[in-house]
């Protein structure tokens, strides 16, 4: 006795009888259509001369009601991926050693986890999440930007997403900034103070 | 049961002996007369491995292949996942059958009432299966099975009374466990 083969839609993930309960049923039936036409013809060819009964009726509708919903969210979802940004993040570590911290990549349907591992393995540097922000050692910046593109295009199926990169100074803390305005006047170039919480301004 | 059930409950992933795999087919053949030791076979090679994936409140997840296959509170019985149980013909599992109506109410996580069951669409369980047992849910016109429950009534308090939850749902199509990934 051999085992029984379910038909999985690729959209919704049920089997194929019950895309129709799905929220997604109009794109599950067009995909149905396209790729497995001898299942559609079974499952929906002889629907609409079927005459159906009141309390099917009122089913059906109640499901489409439900998929409109639904179709809304999605294309919101879709809206906020296509507006969206990855930020690619250049930090200075010290002189010579950069760090790259990725942001806004939550949004897409991407398993962040698995996406570290990725990482690491293909550019050979420790890749760690830190609040939802991939932080790769190494200046990687642009072989990242070529391999998000095609990975979002592959996985996601989405294209022309906007990457912009940044390269942020290592921050210099508040005693250096004072130091150095101090320096500054000591040596007669500078007549401004340090005000905290300021930049430093030149006379 | 398996609602909210993500990738967060996830604690950590472990592979089992091949004497788990082992015993588990043992098990699940003592359980499930109709099904022959090939078809588990298929389902989990004796090559790969199963791995246990433990989850929040004592739940564990017993995996073959990236797919789950069984779902398991604390030491119970365990629950088929629906894509094992559609691997199987109707006829292997206890199985009761609910009308169109239904359908969306269970999709949406609820249980399942008696008139769903005794009304035209629906067939209700037979004889020997008793309250508690795991029951495989099928539905009117349709061919694989929707949701795994445990049964609340006996087939003939369902018909007479008519009333209340017979089928306390587990776990549907569409439900944390479902869309789970691993």
């Amino acid at each position: 006795m051999a085992l029984v083969e379910t038909l999985y839609c690729r959209i919704c993930t049920f089997p194929v009888d019950f895309c129709d309960y799905n929220k997604k049923a109009t794109k599950c039936k067009a995909w149905l259509q396209e790729n497995h036409p001898a299942e559609y013809e079974r499952l929906y060819a002889n629907k609409e001369s079927e005459d159906v009964d009141e309390k099917t009726k009122k089913v059906e509708e109640s499901l489409k009601k439900m998929e409109l919903r639904q179709e809304k969210k999605d294309k919101k979802e879709l809206e906020d991926q296509q507006n969206s940004k990855i930020i690619i993040k250049t930090i200075e570590r010290t002189k010579r050693k950069r760090s790259i911290e990725i942001q806004g990549l939550e949004v897409f349907p991407l398993n962040l986890k698995k996406l570290s591992k990725k990482f690491s393995n293909k550019f050979a540097t420790g890749c760690s999440i830190v609040d939802n922000k991939l932080v790769l050692q190494g200046d990687l910046a642009d072989d990242i930007e070529v391999f998000i593109n095609q990975l979002l295009k592959e996985e996601a199926g989405l294209d022309g997403i906007k990457v912009e990169k940044i390269v942020a100074k290592r921050k210099k803390t508040e005693e250096e900034l004072a130091a150095e305005a101090a320096a500054a006047i000591a040596s007669g170039t500078s007549t401004a103070k340090y005000v905290k919480g300021d930049e430093l301004k030149k006379a | 049961m398996f609602k909210k059930l993500t990738k967060q409950d996830i604690k950590g992933e472990s592979p089992m002996k091949s004497s788990f795999s082992r015993n588990l087919k043992q098990e699940l053949l003592n359980k499930y007369p109709n099904m022959t030791a090939e078809q588990l076979d298929e389902i989990l090679p004796k090559k790969k491995p199963i791995s246990l994936i433990k989850c929040e409140d004592r739940l564990s997840l017993y995996a073959c292949d990236s797919q789950i296959l069984f779902a398991q509170f604390y030491t119970d019985e365990y629950i088929p996942h629906l894509k094992f149980v559609h691997k199987f013909p109707r006829e292997c599992f206890k199985s009761l059958q609910v009308d169109k109506g239904a359908i969306k109410f269970i999709l949406g996580g609820s249980d399942i009432m008696c008139p769903g069951i005794t009304s035209k669409g629906g067939v209700i369980p037979s004889d020997d299966v008793k309250v508690g047992d795991l029951v495989f849910v099928y539905a009117e016109g349709k061919e694989s099975a929707l949701c795994v429950g445990k049964l609340k009534m006996s087939g003939e308090d369902i018909k007479t009374q008519n009333k209340g939850i017979a089928v306390e749902v587990i776990h549907y199509l569409g439900d944390g466990l479902w869309n789970m990934k691993v």
